[in-house]
């Protein structure tokens, strides 16, 4: 393929820079035309002036063609999507938790998280990157649907209140796509 | 060389006197084994430049190293062999000693690596006479006084004989400036005091004595100590109260005119907080940067864009990583520098490592115009917070009720910190900073000795508004394509690799905007390809292009891509479904150190280029309307070669999509079926391989990509049971601890 011909033209390119710019040999002859500046494409200072790669060695060569071979004889199902997710529908009916707070017609915000650590004193500690879902508590109902990936098993959801109190929090487990509260 | 570790050496000989003399004794010997000329480790003068400021205090005097980055300072000796105050030291480059004025017995003297005092042989100074204010400079020891004047010494002599006879050199007796420290500019060789009672900055010539009002610096007070850092800024420490202050001074170069200097702004910035004192002096090698990156970074910084000031150049706000003193579960790492742009401090890698340290903050409920919020806040144990709020989202934390949380005490584990959106916030996209130390009064800006700074993005919405974000708020997926489609290559899957996000906004439970967060990985080829992502149900006509919004690095753009005259626009025309295109050559996005772009073992360097796309709906759609990630596909650079399976040059015709994704109207049909593309549009199939293999990959993470030319199989070989069981076994395949960690980048 080009792509990778054009790596070996330009490490051939490089090399043949790099003897050029030694002022080996020639016998004082004029240089020919394959050697004229004009041919040389742009990139070739930055090429002269990277680090350079790391080597692979005969060994990772061969495990190179190996793995090669292995994935021309790899085969997927028609279908498949190389990635796991599914659509999972969220149903909070908050209504009798609120009561039992004593924080009906109280705003109320909800977030679902997919990545919390449970705390030695107790409780989750949400990571706030892994939030999925974010939105506010309407008549006590919170009703949404998110992407699951890779078959998560169970989800943390928080929510707060804006009278400075602690959350309420419950880790809720997807069953048949849905997550209900 | 290996710079000096004082602190280190300090540490052991307080606690290890005697085991550290043994081993001291045992690698000397070792080294006299190995080179004759070795002197006694008593008398050695500095191994490097060191980035570490030093600060003399006290009869007898103590000696204390200071990072002025943070104000953080440490005794590093106490007993000099000496029972004598020594003042207006210096510094000396050439020989990495520092001298100074020895005011109890009235006589100059040098201080070796271990701070240890040695009397020089100096006549020509007068007599009864004590100087607090010198430095050095190539070679020569400056010393001044007021009313007394300026005299050097030049230290040549002592290079082949420690009691050589040195004299003192008279420049000027015209010394009417009050200073108690001064020190060389390392660009224009020029002395720089200020003067005590007046604030004023003054230059003095070194050759002839001739001083210059620079201007005033609005400080005074009895500034014992001035450094230099290698960049030309100025640095002042105020006995009074340890405030360290700066000046820049950067542009001045040996050719700078009296009017360059005079027209400068020489206000002082308070910078950091170190040690006060009664008795101060200062001196530093001018040549070394502020922070040393051939040492382990012990300093967090911040990673908001640059306008809120976060780079250091920017006396952006750092903490001294003190252990103790931190947000979030886990203790932050050592950066260089603040990030702005791509690279963030939560992925940033620093000191060989690199993790995300941003877990203290958790914006819980919603930041509504008017109403109250709360913010949770972990702490690790006791300590101060301050939070600022961009609230008119105009790029500074400097206006009306900017900072919205002030020196609050917080215990250790989960704070609620409770605050009020003004009602002149706007809504929109917008960055807070918090910072929690062992310090109060700390502004947005400014050093602290100890605690983090944590920088986040956060969002002022109109109420009712709710979010949908894929994979998660601040994670990633990563999108890997192989751009020599329809050819199959080397599945290394890094031709682009780009993080990617996408977060729904939601209003009366109809998608109003859509926003779509990247950042650009890797580029493993040389074909040039764009980035566009298709919104498959979405109709072009239903984006509001009033407010379309792309931004490249956190700067807003015209256009998708130029050439020449040529412009590209954002949302593509023609398109029946919206098409936004990101850049149209990613190659002009980012510069390599090697050949390709992060995909070279050996070929480390930062992320360069990310992208913000906010695509506001004229008509909300559904929810169910839309699945992220859409449809993020790759496409070819117009007017450039692509491959032999192409008779001209495909350009914008050239599409790879993920698998079964169909493409737009722009791609050129007859490219199906080329090569080994099987694809088959009257059956939704699409870009698969006779075995019904993929070009572009999806991982569900912050993925490592394979090196350059390492097939898939080779960097994870779970990959292989992952597809012969159609994903029902190895379902975490391109997760890290399944990998060969040798074949990734």
């Amino acid at each position: 393929m080009f792509n990778k011909k054009m790596k070996i033209m330009m490490s051939m390119l490089f090399i043949f820079v790099i003897s050029a710019c030694g002022g080996s040999g020639g016998g004082g002859e004029a240089p020919t035309t394959a050697v004229t500046p004009t041919a040389t494409p742009t990139p070739i200072p930055t090429v002269a002036a990277t680090p350079a790669p790391v080597a692979d060695s005969d060994i990772a060569q061969s495990e190179v063609a190996v793995a090669m071979l292995a994935m021309n004889n790899l085969k997927a199902e028609a279908g498949f999507k190389f990635a796991i997710k599914q659509q999972v529908s969220v149903a909070l009916d908050l209504t009798e938790l609120l009561e039992l707070a004593q924080q009906t017609g109280q705003r109320a915000y909800v977030s679902v998280y997919h990545e919390y650590t449970k705390l030695p004193t107790g409780g989750f500690y949400p990571n706030a990157s892994s939030r999925v879902l974010s939105g506010e508590v309407s008549d006590g109902q919170f009703q949404h649907s998110f992407i699951r990936l890779n078959n998560q098993a169970s989800y943390l959801v928080e929510i707060w209140f804006y009278n400075g109190e602690l959350p309420i929090q419950k880790e809720l487990t997807v069953a048949a796509n849905n997550i209900s509260w | 060389m290996k710079p000096v570790t004082f602190v280190d050496k300090h540490q052991i000989n307080s606690l290890q006197r005697g085991h550290y003399t043994k081993v001291i004794a045992y690698i000397t010997s070792l080294l006299l084994l190995l080179c004759f000329s070795i002197s006694p480790v008593s008398a050695s003068p500095f191994s490097s430049c060191p980035s570490k400021a030093f600060l003399f205090q006290s009869k007898p005097v103590l000696s204390y190293g200071v990072n002025l980055v943070t104000g953080n300072y440490q005794l590093l000796e106490d007993d000099s062999g000496i029972d004598a105050n020594i003042n207006g030291l210096g510094f000396d480059e050439v020989d990495r000693y520092l001298y100074g004025f020895n005011t109890t017995h009235l006589n100059v003297v040098r201080m070796n690596s271990e701070f240890q005092v040695e009397t020089l042989n100096v006549s020509g100074l007068p007599a009864n006479t004590s100087f607090y204010v010198g430095d050095v400079t190539d070679h020569k020891y400056y010393v001044y006084r007021t009313g007394t004047g300026l005299y050097k010494i030049d230290l040549a002599p002592l290079d082949s004989d420690v009691s050589a006879p040195l004299s003192a050199q008279l420049i000027t007796s015209q010394s009417t400036i009050k200073l108690t420290d001064m020190a060389f500019h390392p660009n224009d060789g020029k002395l720089y005091g200020v003067d005590n009672k007046s604030g004023h900055l003054y230059q003095i010539d070194p050759t002839t004595g001739s001083t210059t009002l620079a201007g005033d610096t609005g400080e005074t007070g009895t500034f014992g100590a001035m450094y230099f850092d290698v960049n030309g800024y100025f640095y002042l420490s105020r006995n009074q109260d340890g405030k360290i202050y700066r000046i820049n001074l950067s542009v001045l170069t040996t050719s700078s005119s009296e009017a360059d200097l005079t027209s400068l702004d020489v206000s002082a910035v308070h910078f950091a907080d170190g040690p006060m004192s009664g008795q101060n002096d200062g001196a530093r090698c001018a040549s070394a940067p502020l922070i040393d990156e051939d040492t382990l970074s012990t300093i967090d910084f911040g990673d908001a864009p640059a306008t809120y000031k976060t780079l250091l150049d920017d006396n952006g706000p750092r903490h001294l990583l003190d252990g103790e003193t931190y947000l979030g579960l886990i203790p932050p790492d050592g950066d260089y520098d603040g990030y702005t742009g791509a690279d963030s401090d939560d992925s940033s890698l620093v000191n060989g490592e690199s993790f995300d340290d941003e877990d203290g903050v958790n914006f819980v409920t919603a930041f509504e115009i008017g109403l109250d919020s709360v913010v949770s806040v972990y702490a690790s144990g006791d300590g101060v917070l301050s939070a600022w709020f961009d609230w008119n989202r105009d790029g500074d934390f400097d206006d009306l009720d900017e900072q919205a949380v002030i020196d609050v005490e917080l215990t250790a584990g989960q704070n609620i910190v409770p605050l009020r959106v003004p009602s002149h916030a706007i809504a929109g996209s917008s960055w807070s900073r918090f910072r929690f130390s062992q310090q109060s009064g700390l502004g947005y800006a400014g050093g602290s000795s100890s605690g983090e700074v944590e920088d986040h993005a956060f969002t002022i919405s109109e109420s009712g508004v709710s979010y949908r974000y894929y994979p998660g708020e601040n994670s990633w997926v990563t999108l890997a394509y192989e751009d020599q489609w329809p050819t199959s290559d080397d599945y290394d899957m890094n031709d682009v690799v780009f993080l990617y996000r996408t977060i729904e906004v939601i209003q009366d439970g109809k998608i109003v905007r859509i926003d779509i967060v990247g950042e650009l990985q890797a580029l493993g080829g040389d074909y040039r390809n764009g980035f566009a992502v298709q919104l498959e149900d979405v109709l072009t006509s239903n984006i509001n292009q009033q407010t379309l919004r792309l931004l490249h690095n956190n700067i807003k753009q015209q256009y998708s891509g130029t050439n020449g005259a040529t412009t590209y626009s954002i949302l593509e025309s023609d398109n029946t479904h919206a098409v936004l295109v990101v850049a149209q050559d990613l190659w002009k996005e980012a510069t390599s150190v090697c050949l390709y772009y992060r995909t070279e073992k050996g070929c480390q360097q930062s992320q360069i280029f990310d992208f913000e796309l906010s695509i506001p709906l004229i008509n909300p759609i559904s929810l169910g309307s839309v699945t992220a990630p859409y449809d993020p596909f790759i496409f070819a650079t117009e007017g450039l070669y692509h491959g032999e399976d192409f008779t001209s040059h495909p350009g914008r015709g050239l599409e790879i999509h993920l698998v079964d994704k169909a493409p737009t109207e722009k791609f050129n049909s007859a490219f199906f079926g080329l090569s080994d593309d099987t694809s088959i549009p009257e059956i939704g199939r699409y870009y698969r391989t006779y075995n019904n293999l993929p070009w572009a990959l999806e991982l569900t993470d912050d993925w490592k990509w394979p090196s350059e030319r390492k097939p898939i199989l080779l960097a994870y070989p779970a990959f292989q049971t992952f597809v012969e069981s159609n994903g029902s076994s190895n379902t975490l395949w391109f997760e890290l601890n399944q990998s060969i960690p040798t074949h990734l980048f």
